[in-house]
């Protein structure tokens, strides 16, 4: 548009156009869903990381008590400290019933945090967070079977 | 009639408002793709694309509070977004053919200067302005935000003291 009208009507028409409430509602939801989301994968990291801590200080508990054995087979035979050992595991169970208590508090936190950031995210059609809905819907499917595989091998 | 199409895409977090002669034009997902369709006589048309900022919301004080506790001072809240800069972007297309395809390919947004968008196509494009610029009101707000979630932290990390000292 070589003209003078031309370029008044070229300045009209490429003033920007101010964004709705609804434009900043749905921004917010969004916002907020990518923070739950965050929230549910560390829920999960530390639901899974409890869940083989408890394990893994088992199997650290008994691997030292076996190095033990090896290395003073002649004193674990006739020593009553060491046979002890072997018998009371009244650490480990409060551990486990420490680390159990954790996971029953953490696991619905993360389960509600997802299914929160899932319905969040979904709610935004133009800008659909493709990843971020695939790493909620991951958590919320992952933690439910770690809450639920816990909870069988608990109780 | 004409028809314009528009594909937009890019690595910008938030897709912008997109519109042609003053009007807002709504996106399409076709085959996963964001695409605009748009109808005219016309033989040329402007577009303009404005980014949404969040902060320049009527709310705005309340809901970043709102986020920063969520987010726990935010260490959960998500990275990267230049919450003050905004899109100055718009151009003009002849519209030649009975089709017109365009492509948009928005970058993400990390200082102010640099260029918004690769505009490309097969007719002729003529680009008024194409860059990101600082919008003083959101950048006013920001400071003002930053200033306060330091208020929370220095006023939770106090009551954590008191608390654990036995003063409560």
């Amino acid at each position: 548009m070589d003209n003078e009208n031309g370029e008044v009507k070229a300045e009209s028409v490429s003033a920007p156009v101010t964004p709705t409430s609804k434009d900043y509602l749905v921004r917010g939801c969004t916002h907020l869903g990518k923070i739950l989301s965050n929230i549910s994968i560390v829920g999960l990291l530390l639901m899974l990381s409890s869940f083989f801590l408890t394990y893994l200080l088992i199997a650290a508990y008994y691997f030292l008590l076996i190095l033990g054995v090896l290395i003073t087979l002649f004193l674990i035979l006739f020593s009553p400290q060491y046979r002890a050992a072997f018998t009371d595991n009244a650490f480990i169970s409060d551990f486990t019933s420490f680390i159990s208590g954790a996971i029953f508090i953490i696991g619905p936190i993360t389960i509600f945090t997802s299914v929160l950031a899932l319905i969040l995210l979904l709610i935004d059609k133009t800008n659909r967070s493709k990843g971020r809905i695939a790493y909620s819907a991951t958590v919320l499917v992952l933690s439910v079977l770690a809450l639920v595989f816990y909870a069988i091998f608990h109780f | 009639m004409k028809q314009l199409i528009i594909e937009v895409w890019g690595k910008c977090k938030f897709k912008p408002i997109i519109s042609i002669n003053g009007h807002r034009v709504d996106y399409q997902t076709l085959d996963g793709k964001q695409v605009i369709y748009y109808n005219t006589s016309e033989s040329a048309v402007t577009v303009t694309i404005t980014r949404i900022l969040e902060i320049n919301s009527k709310w705005w004080f309340p809901l970043f509070l709102l986020y920063a506790i969520i987010s726990i001072f935010g260490i959960f809240d998500i990275r990267g977004d230049h919450k003050y800069l905004s899109y100055k972007c718009s151009f003009e297309v002849d519209l030649i053919n009975s089709k017109t395809d365009i492509s948009v390919n928005l970058f993400k947004v990390k200082r102010k200067g640099q260029p918004v968008a690769e505009i490309t196509g097969k007719t002729n494009i003529r680009i008024i302005e194409n860059v990101c610029e600082v919008d003083k009101k959101a950048k006013r707000r920001t400071i003002i935000l930053r200033l306060t979630k330091l208020l929370l932290l220095a006023a939770g990390v106090a009551i954590l003291i008191c608390a654990l000292s036995g003063i409560f």
